[in-house]
């Protein structure tokens, strides 16, 4: 046999293997003990097209002057009445900038009568003003004081571009089978694994071990199974995918269970998941009426937040770059966290 | 072909390979969660896992803390 034919096979063998790896030099950067494996991995090819959508927006000039308040000055101000006409009137034109730049304030008001409820994203609205103020002042263990506005999730869309819905129910196979868990649908929720595709409802809605792990060496009573396992890689998975992060940016790699020389973003974490728990709960379900059929998932449930409705990519949402301290208006008051979400912790 | 290997003995180590492996994995998955339950604290307790210097902050699971927003 001749030479090139050979040299042609294995070039073509090494392309196809290669196709789906990115190529190199990718930066490492370590942070924990060295040796151990405590480095997170950054393609620096991705991360410089991620800047340009993480860039904040200029914020609109404070309006200079005394005013009354909005709630004296305009009809039916159920949320933002504490604010005064000017701050309120800057607030506004800079939702209508963070929420629906091309639509303009017509989407959310009837242009001939602003204070009425004609449209749903109106009343939509005024439930997110109360779900930003509650998550700058109730939760803080997540946000600190670098704080969310609109602009963190919507990002000049309507509806943020990361939202999810229920799934509709898988067939099932024969007996023996079942159905398929979700799985093996390389979903782009999970960072396109072969892991369940709906990490959320079981963890984001309905409040289910994530802890599988034995607490001890010996059996003690674990009764968690692989397949509940595979649900916690799963929202891991997403978690990672979705704060474009490696898994050590919140665990160590000795234990992924044990606390013990965790780094602290990994308590942070923890609290993301309540709050994208109560937010889901307490703000988005109670909405579902208020939508419009075109609007709702296939099994007629309302958008919900994970991850990647605020981070989209980041490890902090805008590489940490506060917009909330020039709309102090968002900061609060809370409303106070609900009874019944802290029962289900 | 090298290294004193011959078509026969490189079968021979691929049979050997082929039967260890799923040998050794199934004593794997009967000894979890029936002997051992969590291998890294089994690890610590037999001395096995290293104990490195702690370079974060001390960092309790929220889990544990009581008052604390859920």
């Amino acid at each position: 046999m001749k030479k090139p034919p050979l040299l042609v096979y294995s070039l073509l063998f090494i392309l196809v293997f290669l196709a789906g790896c990115e190529r190199p030099p990718i930066d490492s950067v370590q942070h924990g003990y060295r040796g151990t494996g405590m480095v997170q991995v950054y393609n620096p090819r991705t991360v410089s097209l991620q800047e340009e959508e993480n860039v904040v927006p200029p914020s609109l000039p404070v309006i200079p002057g005394d005013s009354p308040k909005s709630s004296q000055a305009y009809k039916n101000v159920l949320v933002l009445g504490d604010l005064s006409v000017n701050e309120f009137t800057r607030l506004m034109l800079s939702i209508t900038s963070w929420v629906s730049p091309n639509e303009g304030c017509a989407y959310c008001h009837n242009t001939a009568n602003f204070a009425e409820d004609s449209k749903y994203t109106k009343v939509v609205a005024r439930r997110m003003i109360q779900m930003t103020r509650h998550i700058n002042a109730d939760w803080k263990t997540h946000v600190a004081e670098t704080g969310v506005t609109c602009y963190t999730c919507h990002r000049g869309n309507p509806v943020p571009n990361y939202v999810w819905f229920k799934e509709p129910e898988q067939e099932k196979g024969a007996d023996f089978i079942g159905d398929r868990a979700g799985q093996n649908l390389a979903a782009p929720s999970v960072g396109l694994a072969s892991l369940p595709s709906d990490p959320f409802t079981p963890y984001l809605l309905q409040n289910l071990d994530i802890r599988v792990n034995g607490t001890t060496a010996l059996p003690n009573g674990n009764r968690h199974s692989i397949k509940q396992a595979e649900w916690t890689y799963s929202l891991m998975t997403h978690m990672a995918s979705s704060l474009g992060v490696n898994c050590t940016y919140c665990h160590n790699t000795q234990s992924f269970s044990s606390w013990n020389g965790s780094p602290p973003q990994r308590a942070t974490a923890w609290y993301g998941i309540r709050m994208a728990r109560d937010l889901n709960l307490t703000y988005m379900e109670p909405l579902t009426n208020v939508f419009p059929e075109h609007r709702l998932g296939p099994l007629g449930d309302v958008a919900k937040t994970n991850c990647g409705t605020c981070h989209q990519g980041a490890y902090k949402p805008l590489y940490g770059q506060s917009m909330l301290k020039d709309h102090p208006q968002l900061a609060g008051p809370g409303t106070g966290l609900d009874k019944t979400t802290l029962a289900k912790k | 072909m090298g290294f004193n290997a011959s078509m026969e003995s490189i079968h021979r180590w691929a049979w050997w390979f082929a039967v260890l492996c799923p040998l050794v994995g199934g004593i794997g998955i009967l000894l979890t969660g029936t002997v051992v339950d969590n291998w890294y604290l089994w690890a610590v307790k037999h001395g096995v896992a290293p104990p490195y210097p702690n370079v974060f902050p001390v960092v309790v699971d929220p889990a544990t803390l009581s008052g604390v927003n859920p």
